[in-house]
């Protein structure tokens, strides 16, 4: 019960995020308006969140500077997910085509992930669609090789065997009996991997390689607030929380998915309360 | 006075939907130095008793336990986490299952034979262990003390389990199941070196088993549990012999013995007679054979697989050559590692033979592959699995699951897939509401069937049986056993029956072969193994087999 709650309060407070981000704009001032005069203003009534250098409003900015970094990382999940959900259920279940994708996805994953993600970015030239595909690049392996390992677990089933018995091709077998068992934790695995995405998509417009100013997003709000962060610390604070708590819901939501898939990881969760009862 | 009193034990599950209880006003007791057989069927509670009395059982589950244990006088219930902790290992040692997953793979025998003495006794420590090891046979001490687990035989490690228990030495030893998980062969050896061990010793024991035939062997007293109840607590000789309750009657009808045949069925228990009083088995009436048997034997002809490449290769079946005719139950029986499953997938095609030709009918299995059309030989070979749980994919509905040889092999759809499916469903004996159901919603005894129905579901000529009840309970391996017998007397089909157990395959084969390390040493009619068996292992399979003294009155078994 305890498991459902967690869940459902932290999918409900993402959930609110994401409308708050899609709905709000419309009632809040202009992200791009200047107004000099009034910059480097701490929070007040007209500005929740105050004013940034240019004399922008922050509130605003935040709100609509999600609609970049969260519509963003969430394409980056979509994508990421997707190659590597394909990748590792072949290579999982076709030894030959293992041989040759793990060893790719190995040789990927020995570069550092955010300087391969610069190189892409710098080589094609900073934009959404670079970031994009910089990015799925990056998550694609780590994605692939979760996936593959279960489906190893999965093919070496005695029901793999029956349906070759029962006459059944290899791709119907994969697509009919290995997919829909290895679905909940390629679930998982979105979730998680949208927390990793969130934080790699921040580091990256922070850089300035995502997302072109004036723009915002979470990421270059923060270095643009980064010079004023002893006058106007609210100017960093605020992303950077939002960033936070956005990779902290997810997160949540991540383990209690994984505890509601994965029956080990819930008699383990399980005998801990039970330890903390008895005690 | 008793050394374990257990006055009206439960014990119940706590879940979602209120406890469970799993068992019921248990009491019985145990006398220092004797030991107690605790036998009944899964769902019993007999692990549930053994982990209950060590205080086990409250890591891995959150269960609600009252009623008294009462070690030496003092109730164990009632004690504290710390003080538990002194019973454990010190007065009460524990012996499981499955030695692997019991000892430490990362650690060498040493370290954890010396584990629980304080440092400065180490040296004392260490020559117990040696002391110990050689007194459960495993004499090449300094070699074992520095082996890893991953390094020794299962017999092996049930041996180092057994001196791990001793090395404190307990009163009280509980052994659950101890050799279930190895051959017959080091089983016999097991048994005996803990009846001796344990008079040695003086320990006391209680031995947790689901055969009969252990029990027999090593209990003074035997408590039979059902359904978390104890219908029957006696010395061995009164049960075995001059059983009380029903229940236990019906138990030891249902174990497969040697010289009994059972080719005109098994008798199985039956829960509704169980409740109504003094009977608890029934025998069905099997049909008549209905079909002529023809068509094409199956021949096997001098096959051999090779795993690994020369050098470290391992020869897993070595010049094979076995011959089924049509309509024929064969039997090929065999312990772990003998070949015997390699063979029975190289006969369902899914290995291809290093050398030698498996011909069926018009088929050919060559080490190029199977020769002509794949969806052909499957129709006329399926293969049923040992384990119902892990050859029967979690997600599918039994309907589904039956009905994919179905759309595959045959190319049924539609209304005539969904008939031929409710048909199948009904020839196993299954109720017309399991179509609907998953794998995790059927009982053992359920899900083997829906396998077997996919089995049939093609109308196959030969199926190749793959040890198909040794995951089950006798009562229901007895059902499973009459389904097949049903199916050969309705159907034309030939049966390769594999299987380790050496009582039910000579108890209903027409032939039977004996596998041992890749070869097949002897074939030959039950009555010719078992009464003059030519080859030294199957004379050896013969005296490890675990018996039940023979009842006396044979009209128990209501035939």
């Amino acid at each position: 019960m305890r498991r459902n709650r967690t869940l459902v309060l932290a999918a409900g407070a993402l959930g609110l995020i994401v409308l708050i981000v899609l709905v709000l704009p419309v009632f809040l001032p202009s992200v791009s308006a200047t107004d000099p005069v009034h910059r480097l203003l701490p929070p007040s009534a007209a500005h929740l969140l105050g004013t940034d250098s240019y004399g922008r409003d922050v509130a605003s900015r935040l709100v609509s500077g999600g609609r970049a970094s969260l519509g963003l990382s969430a394409l980056i999940t979509v994508c990421a997910a997707a190659t590597g959900l394909v990748i590792g259920l072949v290579s999982g279940f076709f030894r030959a085509a293992d041989a040759v994708l793990m060893r790719v996805m190995d040789a990927w994953m020995s570069f550092p992930a955010i300087i391969l993600a610069m190189a892409l970015a710098i080589s094609l030239g900073a934009s959404l669609w670079t970031e994009l595909i910089a990015l799925t690049v990056i998550f694609t392996p780590f994605t692939a090789r979760v996936i593959r390992s279960r489906v190893l677990a999965v093919a070496s089933r005695a029901y793999i065997g029956a349906a070759r018995v029962s006459g059944m091709g290899r791709w119907k077998t994969l697509l009919v009996h290995v997919f829909p068992n290895v679905l909940p934790l390629a679930l998982v695995q979105v979730v998680v991997l949208a927390a990793a995405a969130m934080l790699v998509d921040g580091a990256m417009s922070f850089l300035g390689l995502g997302i072109a100013p004036p723009t915002p997003t979470w990421g270059n709000m923060i270095a643009e607030g980064r010079s004023y962060l002893v006058t106007a610390p609210w100017l960093v604070v605020v992303p950077g929380v939002t960033i936070m708590l956005c990779v902290f819901l997810l997160n949540l939501v991540g383990s209690a998915l994984r505890q509601a898939v994965d029956p080990r990881a819930r008699t383990l969760h399980e005998l801990q309360r039970l330890r903390t009862r008895t005690t | 006075m008793a050394l374990l009193e257990l006055d009206r034990l439960s014990v119940g599950l706590v879940t979602e939907h209120g406890d469970r209880e799993l068992v019921h006003e248990l009491s019985l007791d145990l006398a220092a130095g004797r030991t107690l057989c605790v036998v009944g069927e899964s769902g019993s509670g007999k692990t549930v008793t053994a982990l209950s009395i060590i205080r086990l059982l409250e890591f891995v589950a959150p269960v609600r336990t009252s009623g008294q244990i009462r070690f030496d006088g003092e109730d164990l219930t009632g004690l504290s986490p710390d003080r538990m902790r002194g019973y454990r290992g010190r007065r009460l040692g524990m012996i499981f299952q499955e030695a692997l997953d019991s000892l430490n793979p990362a650690q060498r025998v040493r370290r954890q034979l010396v584990e629980c003495y304080p440092r400065h006794l180490r040296e004392q420590a260490e020559a117990k262990a040696r002391a110990l090891l050689t007194e459960v046979g495993l004499t090449d001490t300094e070699r074992v003390l520095n082996l890893y687990p991953h390094q020794m035989s299962g017999g092996m490690q049930q041996r180092v389990m057994i001196a791990l228990a001793l090395m404190s030495d307990p009163d009280l030893l509980i052994a659950d199941e101890p050799t279930t998980a190895l051959d017959v062969t080091t089983q016999a050896e097991i048994l005996a070196l803990f009846d001796r061990v344990r008079r040695d010793h003086g320990t006391a024991c209680v031995f947790i088993t689901h055969d009969m035939g252990v029990a027999a062997q090593v209990a003074d007293r035997i408590a039979v549990l059902y359904r978390g109840k104890l219908v029957e607590i006696g010395d061995r000789d009164e049960v075995l012999t001059a059983p009380s309750h029903p229940y236990t009657r019906a138990l030891l009808a249902c174990v497969p013995q040697l010289g009994v045949s059972r080719r005109e069925g098994f008798p199985t228990i039956s829960e509704a007679l169980l409740d109504k009083g003094e009977v608890a088995t029934e025998t069905l009436v099997l049909p008549p054979h209905e079909h002529p048997v023809d068509g094409a034997p199956l021949v096997v002809d001098g096959v051999s697989k090779v795993y690994g490449r020369s050098g470290r290769s391992l020869r897993a079946v070595d010049e094979v050559s076995l011959e089924i005719a049509p309509g024929e139950f064969f039997g090929l029986v065999g312990e772990s590692g003998s070949g015997k499953t390699t063979l029975g997938r190289m006969i369902s095609a899914l290995e291809t033979p290093t050398s030698g030709t498996i011909s069926f009918g018009a088929h050919r299995c060559t080490p190029k592959g199977l020769l002509g059309s794949e969806r052909e030989f499957r129709r006329a070979t399926q293969l049923i699995f040992q384990d119902p749980q892990s050859s029967l994919d979690p997600r599918h509905t039994a309907a589904r699951i039956i009905a994919e040889p179905l759309r595959e092999l045959i190319g049924l759809r539609g209304s005539e897939l969904d008939s031929r499916v409710t048909e199948l469903i009904a020839e196993v004996g299954l109720p017309a509401d399991t179509a609907g159901k998953l794998p995790a919603q059927l009982s053992g005894g359920q899900r083997q069937r829906v396998s077997i129905a996919r089995a049939i579901a093609a109308e196959p000529s030969l199926i190749v049986a793959d040890e198909p009840t040794s995951a089950l309970d006798v009562s229901v391996q007895g059902q499973v056993m009459n389904l097949l017998l049903h199916l050969r007397r309705t159907r034309t089909l030939s049966l390769l029956f594999i299987t380790h157990n050496l009582s039910l395959v000579l108890s209903v084969a027409d032939r039977v072969g004996v596998m041992y390390r890749g070869e097949l040493v002897e074939v030959g009619e039950p009555e010719q193994i078992r009464l003059a068996p030519r080859h030294e292992y199957t004379r050896r399979l013969l005296a490890a087999n675990p018996e039940l003294p023979r009842l006396p009155e044979p009209g128990l078994l209501n035939r």
